[in-house]
């Protein structure tokens, strides 16, 4: 989730006006901006509203669909829609992304004209295709290669964690040319080889690369509970997903082609769920294997970590909460919740994994796994 | 020195030109102001408002009176930004989007019934 402290208040009043407030008034704006998140111009004014959706799952993260009444550049144009909120005390502004705008729908009829327009995460801007064989040589390091790349398509914002910095690539690595490799695959490809997550963008528009962590071990962020003066849970639906689930996972290396066959600790990495959860071997009595799958990766630990992000998701997308809440705009990249509800049953804790924000207050949406 | 200008009709005037029609007005002329909200019901009964920015304002007024040119201009200016003012010093700025015409008896003039929906504006100075 975005940090809630902002404009000179902290953590707790921004949270006690989303949470707490008896009353909140809503309204929405939209900004023009450049590649280096510059604000060219607000166009507000010809602003009609929309909404505001991240599948965090999807290739490209987040849509918005805005309705706008001015011409812009299409397919070149870069938006930043944001709400704002109030209480008549706290008063706080949240950016919500940057969309490139795609896709303009326009009403002819309407006057002035209105268009309405499907736009897309910034990460479109590396949704190209490569157009021919692309090739990191060894020796490379793993973040400079994607920096490389980044700078070369001409994003400015962007954040690095630099913990794996030291890492390089033990051989080189092709991409061969084919009508499906984009730099936003081969960014990927990249970051998965150091334990990294996907690339993703955040509030503000900058391009975010950081380590994977499991989902378990995060924080929990936000508390959705069904308290008298603090519940923002609307419409809430569980769904129970069992078909095809694995229990067991194999991981195999490709960093060393020429070497020997992988085993089991160097190069392979098996794991098998024999407890935990409902999918678990001991809970369904079998083994389950989903197909083996090929990771690039510098060592036996980024294999693991690789495999754990796949495993995670394969083993949390099993159970489903499909929840309506008052609208917090802080929610973003897999937000790490924990919902206290009686109707949902004992207290769970959730990964955010789609949500719908509508701009002009209606409940938000939301589509979360239990961990 | 202020100046003071006491009308003694509505006036409506078009934006665009400041192009006039006025006409005697029907008492009862009816402002109105409300934003889009509701209260909405949370897990554990929970009661919360939630209003959208942006006040909607109307103001009602019925021209008695009014010639046929007259009528035939404000059919013209319907979805158009005008001002109108009245005796009470009350100003808006807004746009109508239909007319209501009733007939006297006498066949020279008319009543015209506006709804005007206020609309954001700046004044230049």
């Amino acid at each position: 989730m975005q940090g809630a402290a902002r404009g000179g208040y902290t953590d707790a009043q921004i949270t006690s006006l989303i949470r707490d407030s008896g009353s909140v008034e809503i309204s929405a704006g939209l900004d023009l901006i450049d590649l280096s998140l510059t604000v060219l111009d607000d166009l507000t004014g010809d602003f009609l509203g929309g909404s505001v959706t991240r599948a965090n799952y999807a290739t490209l993260h987040g849509t918005a669909d805005l309705n706008i009444s001015r011409d812009l550049d299409w397919g070149t144009a870069l938006v930043r829609p944001y709400m704002n909120m109030t209480d008549g005390v706290t008063t706080a502004r949240f950016n919500l992304g940057v969309y490139l705008t795609s896709s303009p729908r326009t009403d002819a009829v309407e006057i002035p004209v209105t268009h309405s327009v499907t736009a897309y995460d910034i990460l479109h801007w590396l949704n190209t295709p490569v157009g021919e064989a692309y090739t990191v040589e060894s020796g490379t390091g793993y973040l400079a290669a994607v920096e490389t790349i980044l700078i070369a398509e001409g994003i400015l914002a962007y954040q690095i964690d630099q913990t794996q910095a030291a890492a390089v690539l033990p051989a080189s690595r092709s991409w061969a040319f084919d009508d499906k490799t984009t730099w936003l695959n081969i960014v990927n490809d990249l970051l998965s080889g150091i334990g990294y997550q996907g690339i993703w963008s955040d509030w503000d528009g900058r391009l975010r690369v950081q380590p994977y962590l499991v989902p378990r071990d995060r924080k929990v962020e936000w508390l959705y509970d069904a308290g008298s003066d603090t519940s923002m849970l609307g419409r809430r639906a569980i769904i129970r997903d069992w078909f095809d689930v694995p229990n067991r996972w194999v991981y195999f290396s490709n960093a060393d082609p020429g070497g020997s066959a992988p085993i089991d600790g160097a190069g392979l990495y098996v794991y098998v769920n024999q407890y935990i959860g409902p999918t678990s071997v001991a809970a369904r009595g079998r083994v389950i294997s989903a197909k083996p799958e090929q990771i690039d990766s510098v060592d036996q630990n980024a294999l693991i970590a690789a495999a754990t992000q796949r495993i995670d998701a394969d083993m949390r997308l099993k159970t489903t909460f499909e929840v309506e809440s008052f609208p917090n705009p802080l929610h973003w990249h897999f937000d790490r919740l924990a919902v206290s509800d009686p109707s949902l049953g004992p207290i769970s804790d959730v990964l955010g994994v789609r949500w719908t924000l509508p701009l002009n207050g209606s409940n938000m949406q939301h589509e979360w796994s239990l961990l | 020195m202020t100046t003071t200008l006491t009308l003694t009709k509505v006036f409506v005037n078009l934006m665009s030109s400041g192009a006039a029609v006025s006409a005697q007005s029907a008492p009862g002329r009816a402002e109105k102001y409300e934003m889009a909200g509701e209260t909405r019901t949370y897990a554990g009964g929970r009661r919360r408002s939630i209003t959208i920015a942006g006040e909607v304002g109307t103001y009602t007024f019925v021209l008695r009176l009014a010639v046929r040119a007259d009528i035939e201009t404000l059919r013209n200016w319907i979805g158009s930004t005008v001002e109108v003012r009245d005796h009470k010093g009350r100003r808006f700025f807004g746009t109508y989007y239909q007319i209501e015409i009733a007939e006297y008896r006498d066949a020279l003039f008319w009543d015209v019934g506006i709804t005007l929906s206020v609309v954001t504006t700046d004044e230049g100075v």
